[in-house]
């Protein structure tokens, strides 16, 4: 009666079949030229980087032609999204603009001002397309809100896959950054 | 007989001897005719003593012009006083009326001056003042003193009485403002008023000056007076500093009043601070009894109607409870005497103001009228009575305590809450507050530190990253519930797959776009 068991699990074990290796994929930014670094105008600081419900999760989003989506399952991020954006914008938009920005919450009350972004698109179809759909608030320290702004833009992918997908994605997030960028001096500069 | 006879009978002749009786009798009936006709009336004197006055030498003067003789002096009946005897002239009849005085002019020193030095060397005489009176009057009482004021003066007769004779006498002056209008003719002690009696005139046209309201008060001496605005020094004149006098005016706030008849009596107060301690002369006094404690209720506390001034307390009524009730030690009433005064009700101040007063009183008592004792300061404890009218209050009647009318009185729940709050306020006294104090600055400085440390804290670098830290674990959690959530929906779907796989199914491969 003893081998019973260990049959099950030879049965088991039999059944089983190896899955596909999974790929993680990074959003990584060039680190500034800190010989480029000029002096800031004024603190300004990224503030709260908020991420449609359907991107946190890890795989990347695919939408299908019938307007479906469907995480995938063996490409994902390689860090939360969220955290990986707001990594990702910061060093993006410090570049663009030739100083950094700040990003310790901690010392908010420091700032001048405060910029916060919604992403509420990102994502790939089928077709071969990444979209971004985005919006950006810039605020003073005591939270007046000074301007806003959206960006809906897509990109097509320049090679199939999932690495396609990731690079085109990029290409959206830095034209995210650049804009973002160019809206905080125009901010700083007229307010 | 024969008819030539002649009858022969002796002839009667009346002496002329007869003629000197005839004359003397009608010589006698002359004189006595005019003895009737220019004698003067006889009148009698009483004096209490006849020092200066001699039968028979002294004479009787009206203005210095002789009008009779004194012809006998002799002790009354009752031994105490002299009775003279004086024959006057015819035409000094008129003279002699009702008011008519007689008085001894002799050598006389006073405080109104001297007088009678004339009289040294010719001898003392009776001065007649001629009155204004009825005719006919033939017995007179002299005076012991001469008249200050002759008889007829226009002006205004009165009459002051105090309890205290003080310094003033006969002949001091009554001053208006400083000024002289009048003066102290007569000085008197009256036993049964247990009081002393003023004589005193004002002369025209300075009487007009003297109303219902006027009160008189002793100008003698100096009145020295310190209070909080500093020091107050009132004098009168240098003879009235001296020799005494007397002063009238209007107490403070006090209007004139009506026009008064000769004969008047006025209060003669100690000073004027007394006159405005008690400026009004009527008055009714009521007693009130209260059953508890009188603390605060002091002699002079106001007693208010509605919060009207109407009078003040005269005294608390101590010996005539222990006389009246006796000490039985069953907790009786205090009784406490209040004058009220119809004056300060603007009412005139008169007799029959005091008599609508009490009227008013009997009906109002009937109708709910009640005495309490209220606080008129918490910080001094003072206290006063007043009156006020407590409708749901049963019907009562003015009562009586040792011959004074009582006013019933009432504890309100106002008494009830002075009670409890000055309860409260012990209370607190015996709070051990400097302890409390210190104890609480204690805490407050522990509390001070307790403050630094927790903003240190909160400062610190590791609480600075709390709300970083904790918005990464709540977005770790929020991921692993998606996790947990999307594991959920597989198992069922397919339940089967915790243990047996599917099939892995390959992601779509998106294609590359078209540029």
């Amino acid at each position: 009666m003893r081998a019973v068991p260990l049959l099950c699990a030879l049965l088991l074990v039999a059944c089983a079949s190896d899955p596909p290796a999974r790929t993680h994929y990074l959003l990584r930014a060039e680190l500034p030229d800190a010989t480029r670094q000029i002096e800031a105008p004024a603190a300004i600081g990224l503030g709260r980087v908020t991420v449609a419900p359907y991107l946190l999760r890890p795989g990347l989003v695919i939408e299908s032609d019938d307007h479906q989506v469907r995480p995938a399952r063996y490409h994902v991020w390689a860090e939360p999204l969220d955290e990986g954006l707001r990594r990702y914008l910061r060093t993006e938009i410090s570049n663009v603009l030739g100083y950094a920005i700040r990003a310790d919450w901690s010392q908010r009350s420091e700032w001048d001002y405060a910029v916060d972004v919604v992403i509420d698109q990102l994502h790939g179809t089928l077709s071969g397309e990444a979209r971004l759909a985005a919006g950006w608030r810039i605020a003073r320290a005591d939270g007046r809100e000074i301007a806003a702004y959206v960006l809906s833009s897509s990109e097509p992918l320049a090679v199939g896959g999932y690495q396609g997908l990731v690079d085109a994605e990029i290409v959206l997030l830095q034209k995210l950054a650049a804009r973002i960028a160019e809206s905080l001096q125009e901010a700083v500069a007229t307010d | 007989m024969t008819d030539t006879e002649a009858t022969v009978s002796e002839r009667r002749r009346i002496s002329k001897v007869w003629i000197v009786p005839i004359v003397a009798v009608l010589l006698g009936a002359w004189m006595i005719y005019f003895t009737f006709t220019t004698q003067g009336p006889k009148i009698t004197i009483v004096f209490s003593t006849a020092e200066g006055v001699e039968a028979g030498k002294t004479k009787i003067k009206a203005r210095s012009v002789e009008v009779g003789l004194v012809e006998s002096v002799a002790l009354g009946e009752d031994l105490e006083s002299v009775e003279v005897v004086a024959q006057l002239e015819r035409f000094a009849t008129p003279l002699l009326r009702e008011d008519t005085k007689f008085w001894v002019v002799r050598p006389r020193i006073g405080a109104g001056g001297v007088s009678g030095l004339g009289t040294i060397v010719s001898g003392g005489y009776i001065e007649l003042a001629p009155g204004e009176g009825e005719p006919g009057r033939r017995e007179f009482r002299g005076l012991e003193d001469v008249p200050v004021t002759p008889v007829g003066t226009p002006g205004l007769q009165f009459s002051l009485y105090s309890e205290q004779a003080g310094s003033v006498t006969t002949g001091d002056p009554i001053l208006y403002k400083g000024f002289e209008v009048g003066r102290v003719e007569s000085t008197d002690f009256d036993v049964e008023g247990q009081h002393v009696h003023y004589g005193a005139f004002i002369d025209a046209p300075y009487d007009d000056l003297v109303t219902s309201n006027t009160r008189f008060w002793n100008a003698s001496g100096i009145s020295f007076s310190a209070t909080a605005e500093g020091v107050e020094l009132k004098t009168g004149s240098l003879q009235s500093m001296l020799f005494g006098g007397v002063a009238f005016g209007l107490p403070e706030g006090v209007g004139a009043g009506s026009p008064v008849e000769n004969g008047t009596d006025f209060e003669l107060y100690a000073d004027y601070g007394e006159v405005n301690q008690r400026p009004y002369r009527h008055g009714i006094e009521y007693v009130v009894q209260f059953t508890r404690s009188v603390r605060g209720l002091e002699p002079g506390a106001p007693v208010e109607w509605r919060g009207i001034p109407v009078g003040k307390v005269e005294r608390l009524l101590l010996e005539e409870m222990v006389r009246e009730g006796g000490m039985r030690g069953e907790g009786q009433p205090i009784a406490v005497l209040l004058r009220l005064e119809p004056g300060r009700l603007t009412l005139p101040d008169s007799e029959e103001s005091v008599e609508t007063l009490r009227k008013t009183l009997e009906a109002g008592v009937r109708n709910g009228i009640r005495a309490t004792i209220a606080t008129g300061s918490l910080l001094t404890g003072s206290r006063y009575v007043a009156l006020d009218m407590y409708r749901d209050e049963p019907s009562a009647e003015i009562g009586e305590f040792a011959s004074w009318p009582t006013i019933p009185t009432i504890s309100t729940g106002l008494e009830g809450i002075e009670v409890k709050v000055s309860a409260l306020l012990d209370k607190l006294n015996t709070l051990p507050i400097e302890r409390i104090v210190a104890s609480a600055d204690g805490t407050l400085r522990e509390l001070r530190r307790t403050l630094t440390e927790v903003r240190s804290l909160v400062a610190s670098e590791g609480v600075q990253s709390l709300p970083r830290d904790l918005d990464a674990t709540l977005a770790e959690l929020e991921r692993t519930l998606k996790s947990v959530e999307e594991l959920a929906r597989t198992l069922e779907d397919r339940p089967s797959s915790l243990i047996f796989s599917s099939d892995p199914e390959k992601d779509p491969e998106p294609k590359a776009g078209d540029r």
